[in-house]
C-alpha cells in the first residue's frame, strides 16, 4: 500500500470533482479507457475522486461524453513541488551539490579500525598501514585491499595474518599476531659455572657438575666455581651443563652527591593554549604566531564519536607553559636528606633481589655539597653460566 | 452464443472442481464483513449514490444497498465498494 502511495506521489495525482451530468457513465468510461479512479464519493450530484495527473489530461473527451464539468480541487505529488520551484535554480544546484559532495566525501577512507591486536599497539599498525598506502583521507578507489594486506604482512613480521576490509568510509583492519616458538633451551650445551662477582663463598648447592671451590673460600669475578667436565671411573670424560646455586658474601657500594646549589624550572606567566583543527586529515591551525621556547607542552586531543565511529575531525589543543631555570641554595640538612632519599631509591632499583646483611653509611660534607657513600654486605647467588668451547 | 463459447471451459472447471466462473471470466466477489466488497472482474457502474450502488459484472447485476456507500477504486477489471452494506441483490 505504501509503495502504491509512493508511486502515485512521485508521478503526481489530483483530487477532482465532476459536477452534474452522469457520474456513473463518467466512471464507466474512465474504467473502459484504463483510467483508475480511487477514493470516489458522491455528494449532491457531485462526484469527488482521485486520479493520476497523466490520466487527468486524457479525460476531457470522457467528461464531455458524460456531460460532467471537471474541476481540480487539490494537487498532490513531487511533480507539483518541482514545478513550483522550477525557477529557483539555486535549489536545484544545491540539491545536486549536496549529492555530489556526499558522493565525493564518501569516496575517502575516514576511519581505520584495528581489531585483533593484543601486544602490538594500534598506533604502530596505523603507522605501518600509512607506509603501505592505507591512511585516513586516502581515496578509497586507489586502495587495493589484497595488495595492502600482503604489504602489511611483509612490513610487520610480528603479524601472522591480516585483512583489510573496506565498508563505506570505514576500513577495518583485522590482524592476528605471530605466536613466537619457545626459545631453544641451553640446558643441553656443556657449560661451567663461574663467579659473577668478588666475594667469600657461604654455601654451595651443586646439582650437576664438579665442585671446584669450597665453602669459606674467597673468589674473584670470573673464577671457576663448578666445572661442567665430569671424569668417570673408566677414565672417560663427560661434558655436562653444570647447575648450582653458589651463595657468597659480597660487598657493594653506592655513592651519591647532592650539590648545595640547585636548579629548578619554574612557571613564568599564565599558560598559552594553541589549537589545531584536523578536518578530513588536513591540519588547520586555529592560532596566529608561535610560542617562544623553553616551554613544557601538554597535548589533549578531542575526537568526537557517534555510535563508536570516530568522526573525521579532531581538535588538538596544546597547552604551553613557559618555564625558566632558577638557581637556589639548600642547607646542609636538606642536602643530606635528599642524598639519603636518593640512595634509598638507588638501593631499591639496583639491590632489590639481593639479601643485605649489613650496611655502613659515611657522609662527608664538602664545600660545594654533600657526598654519601653506602657500603652493603650482601648475600647473593654469584653463579653464572659460561659455555665450554669444545673443538670437534 | 456466449453460453456455447464458455461450455468447454465450464467442463474443465467442473472436472478440476475449480470455483464457478474462475476460468470462464465470471466476477469474483469478496466481502470483508459488511464494510467492504471487492469485485474482481469486468464491471461497469449502473447506479451510484451513497445509499445504493448497482454494478454490472457481465454475468449479472449486483446491487449494494446501505449507508455511506462509495466506490473506493474503479478500474476496468476490478472495483472496491466501501461503506455500511445492508443488502446485496443479484439479478440477471
Amino acid at each position: 500500500m505504501f509503495m502504491l502511495w509512493l508511486y502515485r506521489y512521485i508521478t503526481g495525482y489530483v483530487k477532482f470533482e465532476a459536477i452534474g451530468g452522469f457520474s456513473e457513465r463518467f466512471l464507466n468510461l474512465c474504467a473502459i479507457n484504463g483510467i483508475t479512479v480511487w477514493g470516489s464519493s458522491l455528494k449532491d450530484e457531485t462526484l469527488i475522486g482521485f486520479m493520476q495527473v497523466r490520466d487527468y489530461k486524457k479525460i476531457r473527451k470522457i467528461a464531455k461524453k458524460a456531460q460532467v464539468r471537471l474541476k481540480v480541487q487539490k494537487r498532490y505529488g513531487a511533480v507539483f513541488i518541482i514545478h513550483r520551484y522550477r525557477k529557483r535554480t539555486g535549489l536545484a544546484v544545491g540539491f545536486l551539490l549536496f549529492f555530489a559532495i556526499l558522493w565525493f566525501l564518501s569516496s575517502f577512507i575516514w576511519n581505520i579500525n584495528i581489531v585483533g591486536n593484543k601486544n602490538i599497539s594500534s598506533q604502530v599498525i596505523l603507522q605501518k598501514l600509512k607506509s603501505v598506502g592505507v591512511y585516513e583521507g586516502r581515496w578509497r578507489g586507489s586502495i587495493n585491499a589484497e595488495e595492502a594486506r600482503l604489504s602489511l604482512l611483509m612490513e610487520m613480521p610480528e603479524l601472522s595474518w591480516a585483512a583489510v576490509n573496506m565498508r563505506g568510509t570505514l576500513a577495518t583492519v583485522d590482524v592476528r599476531e605471530t605466536v613466537k616458538p619457545p626459545e631453544k633451551t641451553t640446558a643441553d650445551f656443556p657449560c661451567n659455572i663461574v663467579a659473577a662477582a668478588d666475594g667469600r663463598i657461604v654455601s654451595i648447592k651443586c646439582y650437576e657438575g664438579t665442585k671446584e671451590v669450597q665453602v669459606g673460600e674467597a673468589v674473584t669475578k670470573g673464577d671457576l666455581l663448578i666445572s661442567g667436565t665430569v671424569e668417570l671411573k673408566n677414565s672417560m670424560t663427560l661434558f655436562k651443563h653444570a647447575k648450582a646455586d653458589v651463595y657468597a658474601e659480597t660487598v657493594r657500594e653506592l655513592n651519591c652527591f647532592i650539590p648545595f646549589e640547585q636548579t629548578d624550572r619554574v612557571s613564568v606567566r599564565s599558560p598559552k593554549k594553541r589549537s589545531v583543527l584536523t578536518l578530513f586529515s588536513v591540519d588547520i591551525p586555529l592560532f596566529l604566531g608561535s610560542v617562544d621556547e623553553p616551554y613544557d607542552a601538554k597535548k589533549t586531543v578531542w575526537n568526537p564519536e557517534i555510535n563508536g565511529v570516530r568522526l573525521p575531525l579532531c581538535v588538538t589543543t596544546a597547552t604551553f607553559q613557559l618555564k625558566k631555570e632558577v638557581k637556589f641554595n639548600i642547607t646542609q640538612a636538606v642536602a643530606v636528606d635528599m642524598a639519603k632519599k636518593q640512595i634509598d631509591e638507588m638501593c631499591k632499583q639496583q639491590l632489590s633481589p639481593i639479601l643485605i646483611k649489613k650496611l655502613e653509611q659515611t657522609c662527608s660534607v664538602q664545600p660545594n655539597g654533600v657526598y654519601i657513600t653506602q657500603k652493603f654486605l650482601c648475600k647473593e647467588n654469584i653463579a653464572k653460566d659460561e659455555n665450554i668451547l669444545i673443538n670437534k | 452464443m456466449s453460453k456455447h463459447k464458455h461450455r468447454p471451459l465450464q467442463y474443465l472447471s467442473n472436472a478440476l472442481e475449480l470455483p464457478e466462473g474462475l476460468l470462464s471470466g465470471g466476477a469474483h466477489l469478496e466481502l470483508r464483513s459488511n464494510r467492504e466488497a471487492v469485485i474482481d472482474g469486468k464491471c461497469t457502474v449502473l447506479e451510484y449514490d451513497d445509499s445504493k450502488i448497482k454494478i454490472n459484472t457481465g454475468s449479472g447485476i449486483i446491487k449494494f444497498c446501505g449507508r455511506n456507500l462509495s466506490i473506493c477504486s474503479l478500474c476496468s477489471d476490478s472495483a472496491i465498494i466501501r461503506g455500511f452494506i445492508c443488502t446485496i441483490d443479484f439479478t440477471d
